[in-house]
C-alpha cells in the first residue's frame, strides 16, 4: 500500500474547487487526508462512524478556510488539517461524551461498564482484510510471523529481539523488509480503488 | 522519548508505527506522531499497513490481554456517578411547564418551518440500479446522480457480510465470478450502490439489488 489507492487518485481538476494553482482541489484533500483523519479520530471517540462524521466536518472547514483564502501557505496544509481535526475532535468528543453520559442514565446502570468492539476494525473493509490475509500467506512463515508479532500481538521489539537472538537494529531491518515484501504482494492483487471503510455516515 | 519533534528516522529507530497501534505512546508522544503522519506519506504508509495487519488476523483470533486498545485512555474524563432514580411527579411537573411556556411562545411564532435538509443523507432509492449477467461475470449498472465524484459499489451476503467493496468513475461495474470469494454458487446477494461528492459524503443511494452469484464452469 505505498502509496494508499485512495492516493493515487489524482482527478484532473474539480469544478467545484477552488482554481489556483497551488491549492489543493477538494478530491485531492480527501484522497490524501480522508483515512488520516478518520484514524486520528477514532483513536479519540473509538467511535468509527463518529470518527467518518469529524473527518467530514474536519474537510467541510479546511476546504472553506481555503477557498476564504484564510490558509497563506500551502505548504504548510497538512499542519492546517491536524489542527483542524483536533478542534473538530475536541468538540465532537465532549458532545460525544454527554450523549453516552445520557444513554447510560437511560440504560441499566450495570451496563456502563461494558466495553465496546475494536473501533479501529471498522477502519478496514472486510474485503480488504481478505486481500490482506491472503497477501500475508503468500509471504515466508518468518515475515508473516514477525508482522503479526509487532502489529498484531503487539510483541515489544526489544523483547522480541532478545527472544529471536537478534539486536535491535537486526530486528528492524527484518521487519523493514518483511513490510516492503507484504506492499508489494498487497500492490500486486491490486486491481482497483477500494474503500477503507465500510460505514457511512448520515444513514 | 522527546516528543517534541518527529523525524522519519525516529519512527523507524523508536517503531513508532507499531507502538503508536499498539498504544504504547503516551499522549503526548502519539499526538506529535499524529502531527508528523498527516504530513508524511511514508509513515503514513506504514502505519496503515499495520492497520491492515492487525484488522486481518483470522476471525476468532483474540488479541493479547496484554495489548491495549489504541483509543485514548478515558481514565482522566470523570466517570459519571451512579444516578440516583429521581421520583417522577417534580419532573413530570416541570416537564408540563416546559411545554406549556414553548406553546404560548410558539403561538406568537407563525414562521414557516423549513424540514432540514437531507440532501446528504442520501435518500435510499434515488438511484436506480440494474443487475445483470455477461456470461459467468456480475454486472451492476446504474443512472448517474447529479454532482457525484464517484460511487461505491458494495456487494453483500443476506446476513450483511460485506463481499465486495469499491470505489468507480463510471456508472457501471462488472466482476468475474471466480474472483468472488465467501460465496457459494447460486447464493443471493445484493448489490448497493452509493454516490458519493468530493468529500465522500453520501448523497444518493440505491436500494438493495437483489442478484443471484452463477454456478458452473
Amino acid at each position: 500500500m505505498f502509496p494508499t489507492d485512495r492516493e493515487r487518485y489524482r482527478p484532473d481538476q474539480d469544478p467545484t474547487g477552488p482554481p489556483a494553482s497551488g491549492v489543493p482541489t477538494e478530491s485531492e484533500l480527501a484522497a490524501r487526508y480522508w483515512d488520516r483523519i478518520r484514524l486520528f479520530a477514532t483513536r479519540r471517540v473509538n467511535d468509527a462512524a463518529l470518527a467518518e462524521d469529524i473527518a467530514q466536518e474536519t474537510l467541510r472547514r479546511v476546504i472553506e478556510a481555503l477557498r476564504a483564502g484564510r490558509v497563506q501557505n500551502t505548504d504548510a496544509i497538512a499542519g492546517f488539517v491536524f489542527q483542524t481535526a483536533k478542534h473538530v475532535c475536541m468538540h465532537a468528543h465532549r458532545s460525544a461524551g454527554r450523549e453516552a453520559r445520557a444513554m447510560q442514565r437511560l440504560h441499566d446502570p450495570s451496563d456502563a461498564d461494558a466495553a465496546g468492539p475494536d473501533a479501529l476494525t471498522h477502519l478496514v473493509s472486510e474485503e480488504r482484510r481478505r486481500r490482506v490475509r491472503t497477501a500475508l500467506e503468500t509471504l515466508s512463515p518468518e515475515d508473516r510471523d514477525l508482522l503479526r508479532a509487532v502489529y498484531f500481538a503487539q510483541v515489544d521489539m526489544a523483547e522480541l529481539a532478545a527472544k529471536l537472538g537478534l539486536s535491535p537494529g537486526a530486528l528492524r531491518v527484518r521487519k523493514h523488509r518483511a513490510v516492503q515484501r507484504l506492499a508489494a504482494a498487497l500492490g500486486a492483487g491490486q486491481t482497483d480503488e477500494t474503500l477503507s471503510g465500510d460505514r457511512e455516515l448520515n444513514e | 522519548m522527546e516528543p517534541t519533534r518527529i523525524t522519519c528516522t525516529r519512527v523507524d529507530e523508536e517503531d513508532l508505527d507499531a507502538r503508536y497501534l499498539a498504544g504504547a505512546l503516551s499522549e503526548e508522544e502519539a499526538e506529535a506522531f499524529e502531527e508528523h503522519y498527516f504530513g508524511c506519506d511514508r509513515c503514513w504508509a506504514a502505519v496503515q499497513l499495520g492497520l491492515d495487519v492487525r484488522a486481518a488476523a483470522p476471525p476468532g483470533t483474540d488479541r493479547p490481554v496484554e495489548s491495549r486498545p489504541l483509543t485514548v485512555a478515558r481514565g482522566a474524563e470523570p466517570r459519571p456517578a451512579p444516578v440516583a432514580r429521581p421520583r417522577w411527579w417534580p419532573l413530570a411537573i416541570a416537564a408540563a411547564v416546559a411545554v406549556l411556556a414553548v406553546g404560548v411562545w410558539q403561538w406568537g411564532d407563525r414562521s414557516p418551518v423549513t424540514p432540514a435538509g437531507d440532501g446528504f443523507r442520501g435518500p435510499a432509492d434515488s438511484i436506480h440500479a440494474v443487475a445483470s449477467f455477461r456470461g459467468r461475470t456480475l454486472v451492476l449498472s446504474w443512472q448517474p446522480a447529479l454532482s457525484a465524484d464517484r460511487y461505491a459499489v458494495r456487494l453483500q451476503k443476506r446476513d450483511a457480510t460485506v463481499v465486495l467493496e469499491r470505489l468507480v468513475g463510471d456508472t457501471s461495474f462488472a466482476i468475474p465470478r471466480d474472483s468472488l470469494s465467501g460465496v457459494a454458487d447460486r447464493e443471493r446477494v445484493f448489490w448497493e450502490v452509493r454516490a458519493l461528492d468530493a468529500l465522500r459524503r453520501t448523497i444518493a443511494r440505491s436500494r438493495l439489488v437483489p442478484t443471484e452469484v452463477p454456478a458452473g464452469r
